[in-house]
């Protein structure tokens, strides 16, 4: 063996004498990507995309599938929590893990029923809530609450006049610890009842979590 | 010099002269000090060497106004409700985390009238409802004070069909600005709107607005 046969992670010598020793070396590399980061995977360090994403995860969202066709029946009194039809077949449905979609009860709502979901489960942090308030019949105002209270301005939407108020509730909720979020309905003249697919349509939630 | 003077990070030649630095990790770069590492941590600069880290967070900036709290309108300062005038929002605690944005109220009434972006792109939430003396409607939209639109324009009431057929309830816009702007909710068209002092607390537990700055 002679000097010049040198060679560093069969990296040979170059024609001025140097070995370039790549980041490769050190990592268990992968073809790489634009802006990817060097982090620890729990074994070995790894290049991969920033696990701190965008800065807007997913949190939970739930929308009518637009193939589901259901009834609904029962009506809202005052207090009572928003009914949002989450079976898995009938809805576009994001759950994170470390969040609930709580089943519909009685003690809160119209009826107990799992395939509806009455309210949900976040962890600590910050939250952008929103919905597009539809009802059947009657009218309801309503908004966003958490266990602390409510964190967002009214709607007061009406069945028979779908412009007589806007139907999009937007609440940001910094919590410190684990928290329930739901849309309360919080007055009504005409007591509106609980929605079929048709009506359904026009219904959402999303969360999303801030930073 | 000989070839088995050399070593890196203490490792020598083998016998066909390749020093293989498979059993090395990132730790044994001479410039990065890692200590007990935990999943999704990622490798940073202190300011004077590279180690193990969280990753550093990415800041969502955003601006809250309006979360149903109750105060009358007559308190807010407006003198009119009328179409060029600004819509106020009403937040004891509004949230401003866009580095560079104000906010700017009435006196200390915690009515906000207008607020002020630095250069950017922004997204836009907003909605809003007041009340009406016989059938009517009010439209509104974001608009700079140079009369530029930054968003669509919304409209409520019972005869909005009269201003817009199947118009939005609900304002959205995206919008990018070049240098600071500063811009209000204002009121575009409205029919029949209730006075100030027949008001009470509708506009103030019913219009909000959420901006939020993005790449």
């Amino acid at each position: 063996m002679s000097h010049n046969k040198l060679s560093i992670d069969n990296q040979e010598v170059s024609n001025v004498g140097n070995i370039p020793i790549n980041l490769s070396s050190y990592i268990s590399e992968t073809t790489p990507s634009n802006n990817q980061v060097i982090k620890f995977d729990g074994v070995n360090w790894i290049n991969s995309d920033s696990p701190a994403g965008t800065g807007f995860k997913a949190k939970a969202s739930v929308f009518l599938n637009e193939t589901a066709i259901f009834g609904g029946s029962g009506s809202y009194s005052i207090g009572n929590y928003l009914m949002i039809q989450k079976a898995g077949s009938r809805t576009n449905k994001i759950e994170d893990v470390d969040v609930t979609l709580n089943p519909a009860t009685a003690t809160n709502t119209i009826k107990s029923n799992s395939n509806w979901l009455e309210s949900i489960d976040i962890p600590a942090g910050t939250f952008l809530c929103i919905c597009t308030l539809a009802i059947e019949n009657g009218d309801m105002k309503a908004r966003w609450e958490s266990d602390s209270g409510g964190f967002s301005h009214y709607v007061h939407v009406y069945a028979n006049n779908n412009t007589l108020s806007s139907s999009l509730i937007v609440g940001v909720l910094n919590t410190t610890v684990a928290n329930t979020v739901r849309i309360v309905v919080k007055d009504q003249s005409t007591a509106s009842g609980l929605i079929d697919d048709g009506d359904h349509r026009a219904l959402s939630v999303h969360i999303l979590k801030l930073g | 010099m000989s070839h088995n003077k050399i070593t890196v990070q203490n490792l020598n030649p083998d016998s066909s002269g390749n020093i293989d630095l498979s059993s090395l990790n990132i730790g044994d770069l001479n410039n990065v000090t890692i200590t007990t590492p935990t999943t999704d941590q990622v490798i940073k600069y202190d300011g004077a060497n590279y180690i193990n880290a969280d990753s550093p967070g990415v800041t969502v900036e955003y601006i809250r106004i309006g979360q149903g709290e109750s105060n009358a309108y007559s308190n807010s300062g407006a003198g009119n409700l009328s179409s060029g005038t600004e819509l106020r929002i009403y937040d004891t605690s509004p949230i401003n985390t866009i580095t560079g944005a104000t906010l700017t109220q009435y006196l200390t009434s915690n009515w906000y009238r207008s607020f002020t972006l630095p250069a950017g792109k922004y997204f836009v939430l907003s909605g809003f409802n007041v009340e009406f003396s016989a059938s009517g409607y009010i439209a509104a939209q974001l608009i700079n004070n140079s009369s530029a639109w930054r968003s669509i324009r919304a409209v409520v009431g019972d005869n909005a069909a009269n201003f817009i057929d199947g118009a939005s309830t609900s304002i959205t816009g995206l919008f990018e600005l070049s240098t600071s702007e500063t811009i209000e909710l204002q009121i575009t068209n409205a029919s029949n709107v209730d006075s100030i002092a027949n008001q009470g607390n509708t506009i103030s537990e019913n219009v909000f607005l959420y901006i939020q700055k993005v790449d």
